[in-house]
């Protein structure tokens, strides 16, 4: 079996109340992947966050340049695949993948898109309410389509977020027109938080797995469990099992719009130590960032030496 | 699953049209007389759309046809206890004027309305030119869109039959259980489909994925599903949604593609695909339902 990826979203929108190992600023960031990496990480992905209280920094490269360039200074390898955020795709808010694919010393590679359209509503289970209930995710194919332009255009990889396993089919059909190459890169979202998708539990990801070998056999392609919420540790055992990869990450370990009720406060490397651990239970070894890199296709990083840019 | 009844629906035209298959009904002469044969057949839940009886235009919120194709079809003998919806045009409130006028009229008393829930693109992609149709559209039913039609259906005394395109459809469903915005029984169909890339695919398999799921996201709750696929993969899904305890819709308004012509040239009536799924439930251990028998499994007389 190829060699497992850990990925971990190492932010998003936690704050510090949630869980106070959640970095903000650049400094934190890099600090927290260099632990990140020693501990099994070869994916990262990351939010430009402003260091004293968090906010989001939508659109801004330089924070993010500068939380790549710490993070190699520390000893990370310049061959880490990451992948930045956005709010949406118009043209003012793509500026900063833009710069970022095209800054010699940071060559972004990879772009996600998280597909298809559906009600990504979190519901709290204490108040029985659902969050922005008017609110819908509404992507049209149209609108994969100039996504994936934009991604040829500048030389990505997409990485293909699916909620529902329609998207899987929509993905056979982008193929066929040629909107999509292969490999896939793949990620299945599940949700403690969200009532959507499958059901956060193991049988479920059989199902998903099922559904992606139906849909899609004989693509080449990689795929990634993550979940919103504790559940991600039903599932990590059974995606190392199934051939897949596993996000974690404080990221996406806590609620966004509730406290979290268990009071856990772990840290990214512990997250990613404990991915990597039952994968050497399993006799699953570890990919490394260069292989990470191999495997979602991108060619080898030839890029300034880790360190060298400060 | 043996031994429980079997509810036959049928979509008798949607949006097919005669020059497709010359055994679709446009008008209510056409539907009662369609209806009566279906009934022979094994039927037991009815969905229609009020059409023109020449042109086959729909006719959206107009009760008056839905209204002569009804007590036209009973003047045929078929019972008035036959468990039907129509359809609507639009998710605003005035697109549904004309399901509060056949609830509220008493010699029809509609008690079902069908809610197809969840934001989905549903768009038909075209196989042979490898396009999607309407490829900037999508399906869009907020959480509170859903809880205004489901507000309606409470005041109008109608049972929401809820249509999931999508696994995450299922959880939203447990969702709204949990919200009181929907009350068991849970009447469900399972939208497949050969025509348009979504949802779980027409394979046999995933029709016992989504049984499972129900027993996952809403144990306990009391559920009738019924499995239905635009074009022919409903041969291969309605054996597994009879083995697993579902229910069955056919029809030609379902079989044939709307967005492009249907190659295959094959043209049967709504009684001869009733027929192919009776005598497959029968086979199978599983009766076909009355349509008496349909109302109470469908908890009509609860609303």
């Amino acid at each position: 079996m190829e060699k497992l990826i850990i990925e971990a979203a190492i932010n998003e929108l936690i704050s510090k109340q949630q869980n106070r190992h959640v970095p903000y600023g650049p400094d934190e960031v890099a600090a927290t992947v260099k632990q990140c990496v020693d501990a099994g990480m070869s994916y990262l992905h990351f939010h430009a966050r402003e260091q004293i209280f968090g906010e989001m920094r939508w659109n801004e490269p330089e924070l993010y340049k500068e939380g790549i360039l710490k993070m190699r200074a520390l000893g990370v390898p310049a061959e880490l695949p990451w992948y930045p955020t956005y709010l949406t795709l118009d043209r003012f808010y793509q500026k900063h993948v833009v710069a970022l694919v095209e800054d010699p010393e940071v060559r972004l590679q990879i772009a996600a898109i998280d597909m298809g359209s559906g009600n990504i509503n979190d519901y709290d289970p204490r108040t029985k309410n659902f969050t922005s209930p008017d609110q819908t995710k509404s992507w049209s194919h149209n609108f994969h389509r100039q996504f994936f332009q934009i991604c040829r255009d500048l030389n990505l990889r997409p990485y293909l977020g699916v909620y529902e396993p329609g998207a899987l089919r929509s993905v056979a059909k982008y193929l066929e027109m040629g909107w999509l190459e292969p490999p896939l890169v793949m990620k299945f979202f599940f949700s403690d938080a969200g009532p959507y998708g499958f059901p956060p539990n193991p049988r479920c990801l059989e199902m998903f797995v099922r559904t992606l070998e139906l849909v899609l056999p004989g693509v080449p392609k990689i795929w990634f469990t993550m979940c919103y919420g504790h559940s991600i540790w039903d599932l990590v055992r059974p995606t190392i099992e199934l051939g897949g990869h596993v996000r974690v990450g404080l990221g996406q370990y806590h609620p966004w719009y509730w406290p979290d009720p268990t009071g856990d406060e772990p840290t990214n490397a512990e997250q990613v130590a404990r991915v990597a651990d039952i994968a050497r239970s399993l006799g699953r070894g570890l990919a490394t960032p260069a292989e990470a890199r191999a495997a979602f296709g991108l060619p080898a990083w030839s890029g300034a030496a880790p360190g060298a840019a400060r | 699953m043996a031994g429980r009844k079997l509810i036959i629906e049928a979509a008798l035209h949607e949006f097919v049209a005669k020059s497709t298959n010359p055994h679709i009904p446009y008008g209510p002469d056409e539907v009662a007389a369609d209806t009566v044969s279906c009934i022979a057949a094994g039927l037991s839940l009815l969905h229609f759309h009020a059409r023109h009886g020449v042109t086959g235009a729909q006719l959206w919120t107009d009760p008056e046809p839905y209204r002569d194709a009804i007590l036209a079809m009973r003047r045929r003998g078929v019972s008035a206890e036959l468990p039907w919806y129509p359809t609507y045009g639009g998710l605003d409130l005035a697109s549904f004027s004309h399901i509060a006028a056949l609830a509220a009229d008493p010699a029809i008393r509609l008690a079902m309305a069908a809610i197809d829930i969840g934001t989905d693109n549903l768009n038909d992609f075209d196989p042979e030119t490898r396009q999607f149709i309407d490829p900037d559209s999508v399906k869009t039913l907020s959480h509170a869109a859903a809880k205004d039609l489901f507000d309606l259906c409470r005041k109008l005394k109608l049972r929401p039959y809820i249509g999931v395109f999508e696994p995450g459809h299922l959880r939203h469903v447990a969702t709204y259980l949990d919200k009181g915005w929907i009350e068991p029984p849970v009447i469900l169909r399972f939208f497949f489909s050969d025509f348009a890339p979504f949802g779980l695919p027409p394979h046999p398999e995933c029709v016992g994925m989504y049984a499972e799921m129900i027993e996952m996201v809403m144990p306990d709750v009391p559920v009738e599903w019924f499995v239905a696929c635009a074009g022919p993969s409903i041969w291969d899904l309605a054996p597994a949604a009879i083995a697993a305890g579902g229910h069955v819709r056919a029809g030609i308004g379902q079989y044939h593609p709307t967005s492009w012509p249907d190659r295959t040239g094959e043209k049967p009536t709504n009684a001869e695909q009733v027929a192919r799924v009776a005598r497959l439930a029968q086979s199978m251990g599983r009766e076909p339902a009355s349509p008496a028998e349909a109302r109470a499994i469908l908890g009509l007389d609860l609303v």
